[in-house]
C-alpha cells in the first residue's frame, strides 16, 4: 500500500492501551458469559415475549451492522470521493474493526434465535423469498469480503484491494438496504412499514460509521504524533459534523411526516417513541448527548483533539439508542382493532411492556467484550507488526 | 482515477451476474412448491364417524358440521378449503374456546392460540360489551409465510397455514409479520416452575410444588408427538406456534376443539368449497366480515356481526 513517509517514525507505544483493552474485554467476556450460558443451557430469552418478540438483541445486532458497514462505506467515501489525506493508512484498522463488529453482531443475533443451532438451515434450506435469508447470505458474503480485504491489505495486494473495494460497496449497500427492508416490508407494524426505512438505515450507518472512523483515527492511527494526524482528525470532524446535521434534518422530516396525519394507527408508535416511558432515550441520550453536544463540539472546538474524541465517543456510544427506538416502539403496541389483545390472555410474555432483563444485558456485555478482545488481540498481534514492517520498509 | 473501459465492462458484468443470480433465486423460490405437502388420493380419508347416527331434525349443529367434515375429508386435500365462522352475536366471552384450545394442544404459559378480545363500548348507561375470539385467520395471502427464512411455515392446499416445528429456527420474524397477532413463541416455560415447594397439605397448592406431571404430557399437533420436558430445548420450545384449526383432529374426523367446546354454539367450521355446508350458509345469509380487510390478506375466519 502507498503510505506517506510520515509513517517512518512509527513507534509502538500502545502497550498499556492494549493491556487495558484486553483486560476490559476479558472482564466483559467473563461477566457476560453468565448470560450467554443461561441462554444456551436453559433457553432463557430474558424479557422478550410474543407481544414484543424483538428487543435489545436485535437492536444491538442492527447497531453492530451499522458500525461494520458504515465504517467501510464511510472509509471508501472519505478515501476515494472526499480524498481526505491521512485516511488511507487507517484502512487495515478499519477493516479489522469491521470484522470484530461483525463477529459481535453475528454472536448476538445467534443468541436471539429460539434454536441457534439450527441457523445452518438458512444457508442449506434457504427461502429466497424472505428478506431474512438475504440478510443472512449477504452477511456471510460480507464476512468473506472483509477477511479477503484485510488479507489483501496485510499482503499489500493493491490491485486486489481496489477490486474488493468495488465489490464491497454494493455488498455493503445491499446488506444495509436489506436489513432496513426487513423491517420496512412488515405491513403489520405501521411504524416500520415504510419505503424510507432502508434509506434511513443507510444514512444512520454512514453517520455512525464516520463517528467510529474518527474514534479509530484518534486512538489507533499510526500517524499519531505527526502533524498529519491532527489535520486528518479535524477534517474527519468536519465531515462528521455535516453528516450529523444532515441526518438530524432527515430524521426530523421523517418524524414530522409520520406524526402529521394524526391517524392513531399510524402515529401510535412514533408517539410511544417520543413521549412514552423511555422518552429520555431519545430526547436526552440521542438528541442531547448524541447529537447536540457532538455538533457543538465539532462546530466550535474542532481544532482540539479532546473535543473531537469526546464528540466521537458520545456519538458512537449513544447511537445504540437509535435502533432501540426503531425496533421496540414498532412492536410495543397493538393496532387499534386489537387494542384489547393484551388483556384477552394475560401473561408477561404477552404484555406490551418491555425492558431488557439482566440476562439480555449480560449477553450484550459479552458481545461487546468479544469485539473488544478480538480487536485488542488483532491490533497487538497483526496490525502493530504490520505497521512496524511498513515503517521499516520505508526507512530502508 | 477514473475507471478504464475494461474495468467498467468487468464491473458491469459482475453486477449483471449478481442481479441475475438474485432474480433466479427469487423466481425459483416462488415456482417450486413446498415438497412436504401431500396431495391427491393419498389425502382422502374414509372416516366412519357418525356412520351409525341418522341425521335428525333439530339436531345439534355440531353433528351437522361433523358430517360435513367427514364429507370434506372424503375429497383430496386440494379440493377442500377450511373456514371458520364466529357469530359474535352469540359469543358470551366465557373463554371456553381459549381454555379448550390450551387443554387440547397442551399450551404452555405465554402461548395462546385463541384469546377472546373483550371490549367495553360506550358510556353508562349505554354500555355494550363486544367479544371477539381471535384464532389464526389462516389467510389466503398469509404475510407470515414469505418472511420465514427456512421454509418452516407454509400454506397447505386446504388453506391451513402450518409450522414445521423441526425446521423453525425461532427467529420470530413471522410473529412480527402477522397483522392479527395470531402467532406466539414458546419460551420454554412451565406452569409449575417456581411454584412454592412444601406448601401445607389441604390447601389448593400442589404439595410438592415445581413442574407438575401433567405438564410433560405430549400434545399431538400436526399428528406428531411433542413432549416438553424441563431442561430439554427440543421443539416446540423455542418455536413459533399458532392455531392450526386442530389439524390433527380433522384428520380423524373431529371438529376443532374450540368449535366443539363453545357453550353458545357461536363458532362454526366447514368447507368453503361445499356450497351446502353450514359455514357457507352462514356467510352468505348474514352480515359476515373479516378482520383488517383493507390489508388484503383474505382471512378464512369470518365474523357475523
Amino acid at each position: 500500500m502507498t503510505v506517506s513517509t510520515s509513517l517512518s517514525s512509527y513507534r509502538f507505544d500502545r502497550r498499556w492501551d492494549f493491556r487495558l483493552s484486553l483486560l476490559a474485554g476479558l472482564l466483559a467476556l467473563g461477566l457476560g458469559a453468565v448470560g450467554v450460558l443461561r441462554v444456551l443451557l436453559t433457553g432463557d430469552h430474558g424479557a422478550l415475549g410474543s407481544a414484543v418478540p424483538w428487543g435489545l438483541w436485535v437492536s444491538l445486532y442492527v447497531y453492530f451492522v451499522w458500525m461494520e458497514v458504515g465504517m467501510i462505506l464511510g472509509y471508501y467515501a472519505l478515501k476515494h470521493v472526499l480524498r481526505v489525506k491521512g485516511i488511507e493508512i487507517l484502512g487495515p484498522v478499519i477493516v479489522m474493526a469491521a470484522i470484530c463488529a461483525l463477529i459481535s453482531a453475528l454472536m448476538i443475533i445467534a443468541m436471539d434465535l429460539g434454536h441457534p443451532f439450527r441457523a445452518w438451515r438458512a444457508m442449506v434450506f434457504a427461502d429466497f423469498g424472505s428478506l431474512m435469508t438475504w440478510m443472512i447470505w449477504l452477511h456471510a458474503f460480507y464476512v468473506v469480503l472483509l477477511v479477503a480485504e484485510f488479507w489483501a491489505y496485510h499482503n499489500d495486494y493493491e490491485d486486489l484491494i481496489k477490486w474488493l473495494n468495488w465489490v464491497n460497496i454494493p455488498a455493503g449497500v445491499a446488506l444495509i438496504g436489506v436489513i432496513g427492508s426487513l423491517f420496512g416490508v412488515v405491513a403489520a407494524r405501521p411504524m416500520w412499514s415504510s419505503a424510507v426505512l432502508p434509506m434511513a438505515f443507510a444514512m444512520s450507518s454512514l453517520i455512525a460509521g464516520t463517528g467510529l472512523i474518527l474514534l479509530l483515527h484518534l486512538l489507533f492511527s499510526p500517524l499519531a504524533g505527526r502533524p498529519q494526524y491532527k489535520e486528518t482528525a479535524t477534517e474527519l470532524g468536519r465531515f462528521l459534523m455535516w453528516a450529523i446535521l444532515i441526518g438530524a434534518i432527515a430524521a426530523l422530516a421523517n418524524l414530522l411526516v409520520a406524526l402529521y396525519p394524526g391517524v392513531p394507527a399510524r402515529t401510535e408508535g412514533v408517539r410511544l417513541l417520543l413521549f412514552g416511558p423511555y422518552w429520555w432515550t431519545i430526547w436526552v441520550v440521542h438528541l442531547g448527548l448524541g447529537t447536540l453536544v457532538p455538533l457543538v463540539l465539532l462546530a466550535l472546538f474542532r481544532e482540539r483533539l479532546v473535543a473531537l474524541l469526546t464528540a466521537a465517543v458520545l456519538l458512537v456510544v449513544t447511537f445504540v439508542t437509535v435502533p432501540l427506538n426503531v425496533v421496540i416502539p414498532g412492536l410495543a403496541y397493538p393496532t387499534p382493532q386489537f387494542a384489547g389483545i393484551a388483556e384477552a390472555y394475560q401473561h408477561p410474555r404477552l404484555a406490551y411492556e418491555y425492558f431488557p432483563s439482566a440476562t439480555e444485558w449480560l449477553v450484550v456485555v459479552f458481545a461487546a467484550g468479544l469485539g473488544l478482545t478480538l480487536f485488542a488481540l488483532a491490533y497487538r498481534l497483526i496490525l502493530d507488526p504490520y505497521y512496524r514492517r511498513l515503517a521499516r520498509n520505508l526507512e530502508a | 482515477m477514473p475507471m478504464s473501459r475494461r474495468e467498467f465492462v468487468t464491473a458491469s458484468a459482475l453486477a449483471g451476474a449478481g442481479a441475475a443470480a438474485v432474480a433466479t433465486g427469487v423466481t425459483l423460490n416462488k415456482l417450486v412448491g413446498h415438497p412436504e405437502d401431500p396431495s391427491g388420493e393419498a389425502t382422502v380419508r374414509d372416516l366412519t364417524v357418525l356412520d351409525n347416527i341418522e341425521p335428525q331434525a333439530h339436531e345439534d349443529v355440531l353433528l351437522r358440521m361433523q358430517r360435513e367434515l367427514v364429507k370434506a375429508m372424503a375429497k383430496p386435500v386440494e379440493q377442500r378449503h377450511w373456514i371458520m365462522v364466529i357469530d359474535t352475536r352469540k359469543c358470551v366471552g366465557c373463554d371456553a374456546c381459549t381454555i379448550g384450545c390450551v387443554a387440547e394442544n397442551k399450551l404452555p404459559p405465554g402461548v395462546v392460540y385463541r384469546p377472546v378480545i373483550k371490549e367495553e363500548l360506550g358510556q353508562f348507561p349505554n354500555v355494550q360489551l363486544r367479544f371477539t375470539p381471535r384464532p389464526c385467520m389462516q389467510c389466503r395471502q398469509p404475510p407470515c409465510v414469505p418472511v420465514c427464512p427456512v421454509k418452516a411455515t407454509w400454506q397447505r392446499p386446504d388453506g391451513i397455514v402450518t409450522i414445521d416445528y423441526d425446521k423453525c429456527i425461532g427467529c420470530r420474524y413471522c410473529i412480527t409479520a402477522c397483522p392479527y397477532y395470531a402467532r406466539t413463541s414458546d419460551f420454554g416455560e412451565f406452569y409449575g416452575d417456581g411454584a412454592a415447594i412444601g406448601a401445607p397439605a389441604g390447601t389448593d397448592r400442589p404439595v410438592t410444588g415445581g413442574i407438575q406431571p401433567w405438564e410433560g404430557v405430549p400434545n399431538f399437533e400436526y399428528a406428531k408427538n411433542w413432549a416438553r420436558k424441563k431442561g430439554s430445548k427440543k421443539s416446540p420450545k423455542g418455536n413459533a406456534r399458532k392455531c392450526h384449526f386442530c389439524l390433527h383432529r380433522l384428520e380423524v374426523g373431529q371438529l376443532p376443539t374450540c368449535v366443539t367446546t363453545c357453550i353458545g354454539r357461536a363458532t362454526y367450521f366447514g368447507d368453503a368449497n361445499d356450497p351446502d355446508s353450514l359455514a357457507v350458509e352462514l356467510i352468505t345469509g348474514n352480515q359476515a366480515q373479516t378482520l383488517e380487510p383493507h390489508l388484503g390478506t383474505r382471512p378464512s375466519v369470518y365474523y357475523i356481526v
